[in-house]
């Protein structure tokens, strides 16, 4: 297990290292410069800017510095926040995009379950056709979509919840939804698919067979069994979740991190970029190494399996 | 063994989750339903903001989102009122200037205080300049504070000694405390107006000194003396400010509380203005036509040139006078601005654009006239096949005219491409670009035709006009024309300012007769704004909107 372990990690080290190595090749080749107003700078004054922020410096001793900041924790000062450091921008809008992709995964995965539960069950009826055509609109509803039809209807038309901002609980409610919609309808598919397929088990006939009560051969074999495809998919979706934010945050003025990736990007905030992409990658690779360590540790086939790899 | 599986990934989760909780503490505040409750008038709004502003930072500020919340927070020793005209803020009355239009010597009022109590110094203003140039201060801005005598010098030292020791040498003196020389390199005939500008604020070395890189960072570091107090801001979510006690004016400072919620999409803003949720938003293109002609709706006028960048050197054609000009004919602005931007722009009339002062006491556009060459499809076709002709050409090579990808850049450039299409007859391949890319071109001169914009620095004619002499920094269309550099030159030295402002008017007629630019439109921004809220202004350059003398109805 320690093996298998140790292995894991060397993997999940050497994918960021690359991902930090190919941020760094990728935002040097970007067009433009970072400052802003650079429009108006002078030639000279983009000399000493450069050259403060070491940007004139050989790209090898850029690259080690660079890397060197990074293993320290330091991804640098923001060129468009000047007084504030990259990792400070990370943490003030990391709240946001965690609570908005815990609160709207926790929504996808309700009434995913639900709708995927009941279509199910009642395969091949009105409801099962009901819970599909909810989960085939929010595949293809896109949130740009959703999100400003449900700020405007619910938010200004209906008066029902704000159409905007982030204060109290009643602001998270539509973006929440706003975000989870795709996701629901993913779990909901893979949940009816996956419920079907144990239904026709041949373990689930002789629970029948033995007399069992319905709502137990449901609670205590398919549903739990049913499941499993679920647990397995969770991890990414949920580090998709809340990565995927970018619209809705724009579009409710969520004050998370999504926002920060294009104005990054328009700006030419390297440090920001570099920033960004590089906590975003540690998140996954440390979800990922997570989940396969708990899964090395639930099931010793896949240690084996992998570690003789 | 299920269950197991469920739970470990349940853990891994809930790790995750826990730390995301404990980050999100601090930005549970309300605010946006503060003023709903109608009733006894609250003088408190709430107004949408488009963007987070930078460093709130006398020296740093950059983005006109940082010089307005600093404009409300801080002051420096004149305030432009609602005629866009200097009064006295922390200075008792109007500068003493020498003979020479180089020397200003102001003294600041009694009893001014910083929001915190501390006295306003003439010192803080020698030190607030001093840091503004010092290299060391990384301030884009510096520039301006650069026109004080030996500003340059201390922007060009190599070691903190000599940064130190060019400091001293500064045209920036403390008499006592509430006198201050300030030595100019060249006399500036619109410097009292800049002195209302943020980078002339003052500044407090024990306050910048405590904070450090942070200065500006977070509301407990910024303190100014200006109307208003910063006393919240949740960054990229809410600036909330409150009616400073301690100002000097504070009697004719009505609003008690202004909320400046963070929101970059603009239909959320609308919608949020829609539910009054908020009192103020931006809008742009067919907003504008929904908005238009009701009491919310107001128009401000920039101090801001949209135009066509012709480069001689990439595309030898447009060397020629008549080649150029006729391009700038087959143009019809008026329909570009309604086709493009619905409305707002009003057609270019020249290339300062309205609102300009002449420096001299009137308004430039009124001065110069309007000297954009009508719209006429027939004269273009003549002028350009005489250009053609003159060239030994029989048509015009293909070119290349670049624009920004984003906002209206794409239409623009569609709109024009099928002018020249329709009018002239010459094809021109669209080349849509980043906004970053399209400058980096401009900057570096390669590019061949440009869709370009420039935003006045201060308001005087001349931030547009020294752009295009010959070599200048940003005359990146390599336009030369001598008679042109002389009457720069020219108003760049004459100390009368009727005579001034007529050499800028003059090189303006050569600038328009030439066309090595093709002006557009000036813009306007459009915003609807909540009728309760009175004596809000919207100045055409410097800041977004000003505070101090608004209120609720």
């Amino acid at each position: 297990m320690l093996r298998y372990t140790l292995r894991r990690l060397l993997y999940a080290v050497i994918t960021i290292w690359l991902i930090v190595t190919l941020t760094f090749v990728l935002m040097k080749n970007l067009p433009g410069d970072p400052f802003e107003n650079s429009e108006k700078l002078t030639q000279e004054q983009k000399a000493i800017l450069a050259r403060q922020y070491g940007l004139d410096k050989p790209l090898s001793e850029q690259y080690f510095l660079y890397l060197g900041n990074v293993i320290k924790g330091d991804l640098g000062v923001s060129f468009q926040y000047p007084a504030r450091k990259v990792t400070e921008v990370i943490g003030q809008g990391m709240g946001a995009s965690m609570e908005l992709g815990i609160w709207s995964i926790l929504l996808a995965l309700a009434g995913g379950i639900t709708l995927g539960t009941i279509a199910a069950l009642r395969h091949n009826t009105n409801w099962d056709y009901t819970a599909m055509f909810t989960a085939v609109a929010g595949v293809s509803i896109p949130s740009f979509v959703l999100g400003p039809l449900l700020s405007y209807f619910v938010g200004v038309k209906l008066k029902w919840l704000p159409p905007g901002l982030w204060f109290e609980p009643e602001h998270r409610i539509l973006p929440a939804i706003a975000l989870s919609f795709g996701t629901m309808a993913i779990l909901a598919r893979l949940m009816r698919t996956s419920m079907l397929d144990v239904v026709n088990q041949d373990y689930i006939k002789t629970a029948k067979a033995k007399g069992l009560s319905g709502s137990s051969i449901v609670l205590k074999h398919i549903f739990r069994n049913a499941l499993l495809p679920i647990v397995t998919i969770i991890g990414p979706v949920f580090v998709g979740v809340i990565t995927g934010t970018l619209v809705v945050e724009q579009i409710f003025s969520v004050p998370g991190l999504g926002k920060h990736f294009v104005q990054s990007i328009l700006t030419n905030d390297y440090t920001m970029i570099s920033g960004l992409t590089i906590f975003y990658s540690v998140i996954l690779v440390f979800v990922l190494f997570l989940t396969d360590i708990a899964y090395g540790f639930i099931d010793p086939r896949i240690r084996l399996a992998k570690g003789k790899g | 063994m299920n269950v197991r599986k469920f739970l470990a990934t349940t853990v891994v989760l809930t790790v995750i989750g826990g730390a995301a909780a404990g980050c999100s503490g601090e930005t549970n505040n309300n605010a946006a339903g503060d003023n709903k409750d109608a009733g006894a008038v609250k003088q408190e709004v709430t107004l949408n903001y488009r963007t987070e502003p930078g460093a709130l930072d006398v020296s740093k500020t950059t983005q006109i989102a940082g010089f307005t919340v600093l404009n409300a927070v801080g002051e420096g020793l004149y305030r432009m009122n609602k005629d866009n005209k200097a009064e006295p803020a922390l200075a008792k009355d109007m500068p003493k200037v020498s003979a020479d239009g180089k020397t200003y010597t102001i003294t600041l009022r009694d009893g001014v205080t910083y929001s915190d109590g501390t006295p306003v110094k003439a010192q803080d203003f020698v030190y607030s300049f001093q840091r503004s140039v010092d290299p060391a201060t990384k301030a884009l801005y510096s520039f301006m504070v650069a026109w004080v005598k030996g500003g340059a010098d201390v922007q060009k030292a190599k070691t903190p000694e000599e940064v130190e020791a060019k400091k001293k040498e500064m045209g920036v003196k403390a008499i006592d405390d509430k006198t201050l020389e300030i030595t100019l390199e060249r006399p500036i005939p619109f410097f009292t107006e800049q002195l209302s500008f943020l980078t002339f604020f003052p500044q407090r070395q024990d306050v910048v000194d405590k904070f450090g890189n942070k200065n500006g960072a977070d509301a407990e570091s910024v303190i100014g003396a200006g109307p208003f107090k910063l006393e919240k801001w949740a960054h990229e979510q809410q600036l909330v400010l409150v009616k400073n006690d301690k100002y000097w004016d504070k009697d004719n400072v009505k609003l008690e509380k202004v909320t400046l919620n963070i929101v970059k999409e603009e239909s959320t803003g609308l919608n949020l203005f829609q539910t009054g949720a908020s009192d103020l938003q931006v809008i742009s293109a067919d907003n504008i036509g929904l908005w238009e002609g009701k009491p919310e709706y107001v128009l401000q006028p920039e101090l801001s040139s949209w135009y066509i960048k012709l480069n001689e050197k990439n595309v030898p054609a447009f060397a020629n006078k008549k080649v150029r000009q006729a391009l700038g004919m087959a143009i019809d602005n008026k329909a570009y601005i309604e086709t493009v931007m619905g409305k707002g722009p009003v057609p270019a009339t020249g290339f300062v654009p309205n609102g300009t002062s002449d420096g001299n006491g009137n308004e430039f556009r009124k001065s110069a006239g309007d000297l954009m060459p009508k719209f006429d499809p027939e004269k273009a076709k003549a002028l350009l096949k005489e250009g053609l002709a003159e060239l030994g050409l029989q048509s015009l090579p293909n070119f290349t005219i670049q624009v920004d990808d984003h906002n209206t850049g794409p239409k623009s450039v569609e709109f024009i491409v099928a002018q020249w299409k329709q009018n002239l007859g010459v094809d021109v391949t669209a080349q849509p670009l980043p906004h970053k890319l399209r400058v980096d071109n401009e900057n570096n001169h390669k590019y061949q035709a440009s869709v370009s914009g420039w935003g006045a620095d201060y308001n005087d004619p001349m931030t547009f006009l020294d752009m295009w002499i010959t070599g200048g920094e940003f005359n990146d269309v390599d336009w030369s024309n001598p008679e042109y550099d002389k009457l720069i030159t020219a108003a760049q030295n004459e100390l009368d300012k009727a005579k001034r402002a007529q050499y800028m008017v003059d090189a303006e007629k050569i600038l328009l007769q030439e066309m090595p630019i093709l002006p557009n439109y000036f813009r306007a921004l459009s915003w609807v704004k909540s009728t309760k809220i009175d004596g809000m202004l919207f100045p055409p350059y410097g800041v977004e909107f000003e505070l101090k003398w608004a209120s609720v109805k």
